[in-house]
């Protein structure tokens, strides 16, 4: 628990963007360990791992049942979410921190703020929306395309070795 | 309708409802591997974003952390006892086999009990001599010789203990505990078949099957000290798993699991037993806690404050001025425990509602405080018998119309002249009898008539009818709903593993008083008797008779609706005092609410329109002292129209908390900020308006503290901002007005 709980929490509030249920997911995920850990089963490989398996497979659950997404669209999300999980990282976590520093340093304020709202406060688009007293798809669309600009802009700092 | 796939992706992971063309048009898109491999990227970009800027999470994630492990703790207890359940949805039919095998095994069980193979009893062999009793058995204290010895349970704890281990057998059939002072002893227990906790001087191990290992010791101590109880010492506790999971309760609680051990380190403290006068006990406590204080705490007992009617106790008073062990148990109040049990020290005194769950100390249910001001907090009630409602027979005092001032006097047994007011605020008084049948009860309302005193009713009620059903609960009007409103009942339900609580909702019918009930009612806690129909959802009644339970805030005495009607002057309740004694007041509510989270709605009583003035006197428990009233007409629930668009302060008094909300009755709009759009934000006066807290890792912690700390009654500036429908969300600030 010590070693897996903060990052499977995290990993839990991104798959659900940050919705109330993350906690009570990554909870049930932990219970299963633990049941597993109880019946004497081991965990092949990493434990951290094994969580985050489960808590795809929890959270696919959660979209189909509480979300009431499409079954196809459900599969087609499980899979990128894991193959995104599994994917090697572009960089170290050096190199992308700087990239982007750098590339948040480009932003304008407002631009910025919104990041900021949303990814270190973590509130959701609604959130940030009745906060801004803003439609919540205006935001969500400037989020899009800011996450465009900074993938584009870290994507070419890393190409051009200026990472670090 | 969009087109354009990755907003789709990104609405559709947001949680936002996609069209069936849209939903269409994005399993379309992702169809493509490069789409796939481009939407992967994306994902991939927004987790490492996350990851890297969400740097605040720490706090939050522990706290959740701490969340998962009192569930896991729970998990574990509730597992234990469901033998052969099935743990998931997944496995119905391996488990209704299980299931069907474990009914059988259970026949056989109780075939075998009854032909004369009952519960086994502890068993011990090898070296071994039994302290202060005759044989091994509950309570008996075992001193293990230089050889070691095995100690059997209930036929599913085997208990290894190393030479020189002393252990005291507690617990009880399926309960199984041992009290290890000093050693080291391996623990085997057998899974599905009973709970099992190992009790050291510092906590506690609770197990389902498992093997594990338990060791006792005191660096400090002198070899071959045998005083056990009277020296303070250094504990060390180390545990260590060999399969399964166990819960360790060291203050706080961790799980370990196969493999995992933690050594504990604390304060042995002399371990109180259970006095035998109070086995069985159910009721609040008032007494001096007497050693460190952890999750478990030895309390000298002061007063019995209350016993409930449930408690088997057979003397519960004989047990003042003796000590015993208390452990905050794992319920739905025990964050409040915790967090009340920081505040606590050695030589406080406290109130604690207590039962005996264990058999060897008593676990803290509902209420546990410092008691402040002495010795006027519990109150008293009379036992009663089991149903309530059922074959009672009540006493009751009514008053005339026109009656200026009604007052009721009593002349206590046996007193000749002397005549006492009852402070105000107390109720009836029931007498209770046996009585097998719940219907066809006759109520008898009647008074003696004394000199001076008004006329003398006597009423009958009808028979009850078929179907009838007395409920206590909160009644919330639902005008958005297909019925008036509902009724919440939280039943307690005593299993093996403690009391629960169920929450069942009723819905209150457009169907005899039911308008009344949510008109008068709503927010409050009422009594009601009427028809339960089930249905496929919630159950639906239709309300005969209710009577509104709450009045003022104040020391959790009952209150009764006053006896009003248009054109009296003013109407005072008086009540009975017991006899020639100052045991504070008779009451019928089951369970004494303090104001402290107890997620109830409780309301002030308001002054209506039309009324004349009414005046409710409360016997207070510290000093009598009133708590200021909102003088405010009742105006129902703010609906979401008032409620659009308002962010600002507000002012108000609490009548209703949750762990996440509060209730107010608005009794001032103190400002509307600037980006409040509400049209007129005064018309929320004289309503009721929810404000809820979010909770997550964002959640303000000065305003989680401050929810925790208001009570109903007060009067408090709360920051508001609309969410959505009649939703409001606490913002900013949340604190207690100094009283007018």
């Amino acid at each position: 628990v010590d070693r897996h709980y903060e990052g499977a929490w995290a990993y839990s509030r991104f798959l659900t963007r940050g919705a109330a249920e993350a906690e009570d997911l990554v909870h049930e995920a932990f219970l299963l360990a633990f049941d597993r850990l109880a019946a004497g089963e081991e965990f092949a490989g990493d434990a951290g791992a094994w969580v985050r398996g489960t808590l795809r497979n929890l959270v696919k659950a959660w979209w189909r049942e509480k979300r009431r997404l499409p079954r196809d669209v459900v599969q087609h999300l499980a899979t990128l979410v894991e193959r995104a999980d599994e994917a090697p990282s572009l960089a170290s976590r050096q190199e992308l921190q700087a990239a982007l520093d750098h590339c948040l340093g480009l932003l304008s304020a407002e631009d910025r703020e919104l990041v900021a709202r949303r990814y270190e406060r973590g509130l959701r688009i609604t959130e940030i929306a009745a906060e801004l007293r803003r439609n919540a798809a205006t935001v969500r669309v400037q989020l899009f395309r800011i996450r465009q600009a900074l993938k584009l802009c870290v994507e070419g700092q890393l190409a051009r070795g200026m990472g670090t | 309708v969009s087109t354009e796939w990755r907003e789709l992706l990104d609405r559709a992971l947001e949680g936002e409802e996609l069209s069936g063309r849209e939903a269409e048009l994005l399993a379309r898109a992702l169809a493509s591997e490069e789409r796939r491999s481009e939407a992967v990227a994306l994902l991939g970009f927004e987790g490492q974003l996350r990851e890297r800027l969400a740097g605040a999470e720490g706090e939050g994630a522990a706290l959740s952390r701490e969340r998962l492990l009192a569930k896991a703790a729970l998990r574990a207890k509730a597992v234990s006892l469901r033998a052969g359940a099935p743990r998931r949805l997944r496995r119905v039919a391996v488990a209704a086999a299980a299931a069907a095998a474990a009914l059988l095994l259970a026949a056989l069980g109780a075939l075998l009990a009854l032909s004369g193979r009952g519960y086994p009893e502890p068993q011990a062999s090898g070296d071994y001599a039994v302290v202060g009793s005759p044989a091994v058995g509950r309570g008996a204290r075992l001193a293990v010789g230089d050889k070691g010895a095995e100690l059997r349970l209930g036929g599913y704890c085997r208990l290894t203990l190393d030479p020189n281990t002393e252990v005291v057998v507690r617990g009880g059939a399926g309960r199984e505990a041992v009290q290890l002072e000093r050693g080291r002893v391996v623990s085997e227990v057998t899974p599905g078949k009973g709970r099992f906790a190992l009790l050291t001087p510092i906590g506690t191990v609770e197990v389902k099957g498992t093997r594990f290992l338990t060791s006792v010791e005191y660096p400090d101590s002198l070899k071959g000290e045998r005083d056990m109880g009277k020296l303070r010492k250094s504990a060390v506790v180390t545990v260590m798993v060999v399969t399964g999971v166990v819960a360790c309760h060291f203050g706080d609680v961790a799980v370990l699991g196969p493999g995992m051990s933690q050594v504990f380190a604390g304060h042995d403290e002399p371990r109180a037993s259970l006095p035998p006068e109070l086995k069985g006990f159910k009721g609040i406590l008032v007494g001096t806690i007497t050693s460190e204080v952890s999750r478990e705490f030895n309390l000298k007992i002061e007063k019995i404050a209350t016993v409930w009617p449930e408690s088997k106790a057979e003397a519960p008073e004989r047990a003042v001025g003796k000590t015993v062990e208390i452990a905050v148990g794992q319920n739905r109040m025990l964050e409040q425990h915790l967090h009340a049990l920081k505040g606590m020290r050695k030589g406080d005194k406290v109130i604690v509602e207590a039962f005996d769950l264990q058999g060897f100390r008593l676990t803290v249910m509902e209420l546990f405080r410092k008691a402040e001001g002495g010795g006027s907090e519990g109150e008293v009630r009379e036992k009663r018998i089991p149903h309530e409602g059922e074959g009672e027979v009540r006493e009751k005092r009514t008053h005339r119309e026109g009656e200026g001032e009604a007052r009721e006097k009593r002349v206590p047994h046996g007193e000749g002249e002397v005549r006492e007011k009852r402070p105000h605020g107390e109720g009836e008084v029931r007498e209770k009898r046996p009585h097998g049948e719940g219907e066809g009860e006759v109520r008898e309302k009647r008074t003696e008539r004394r000199e001076g005193e008004g006329e003398v009713r006597e009423k009958k009620t009808e028979p009850r009818a078929e179907g009838m059903k007395e409920l206590t609960g909160w009644v919330k009007a639902t005008p958005d709903r297909d019925c008036l409103g509902i009724l919440k009942v939280v039943e307690r339900v005593e299993t093996e593993e403690g009391v629960r609580e169920k929450a069942v909702v009723y819905r209150i019918m457009n169907e005899g008083k039911g308008e009344g009930l949510v008109r008068e009612a709503s927010g409050r806690r009422v009594r009601v008797a009427g028809i339960v129909t089930p249905g496929e959802g919630e159950p639906a009644i239709v309300i005969k008779e209710f009577r509104v339970l709450d009045g003022p805030a104040g020391e959790g005495e009952r209150r009764d609706k006053p006896v009003h009607r248009e054109g009296e002057g003013e109407v005072r309740e008086k009540k009975l005092r017991r006899d020639g004694e100052h045991e504070g007041e008779v009451r019928e509510k089951k369970i004494r609410r303090d104001g402290e989270g107890e997620g109830e709605w409780r309301e002030k009583p308001v002054r209506r329109e039309g009324e004349g003035e009414v005046r409710e006197k409360r016997t207070e428990g510290e000093g009598g002292e009133e708590r200021p009233k909102p003088r405010v007409e009742s105006g129902g629930v703010a609906t979401a129209e008032i409620l659009e668009g308002f962010r600002g302060m507000l002012e108000g008094t609490v009548v209703g908390k949750a762990s996440d909300a509060v209730i107010l009755r608005v009794d001032k709009v103190v400002k509307s900020w600037q980006s409040s759009t509400a049209k007129k934000p005064e018309a929320m006066v004289g309503k009721l308006v929810s404000l809820t807290l979010k909770y997550d890792a964002n959640a303000n912690e000065a305003l989680v503290k401050a929810l925790g700390e208001v009570k109903a009654g007060d009067r408090v500036a709360a920051g508001a901002i609309h969410h959505e429908g009649k939703a409001m969300r606490l913002v900013e600030v949340l604190r207690k007005l100094e009283a007018e």
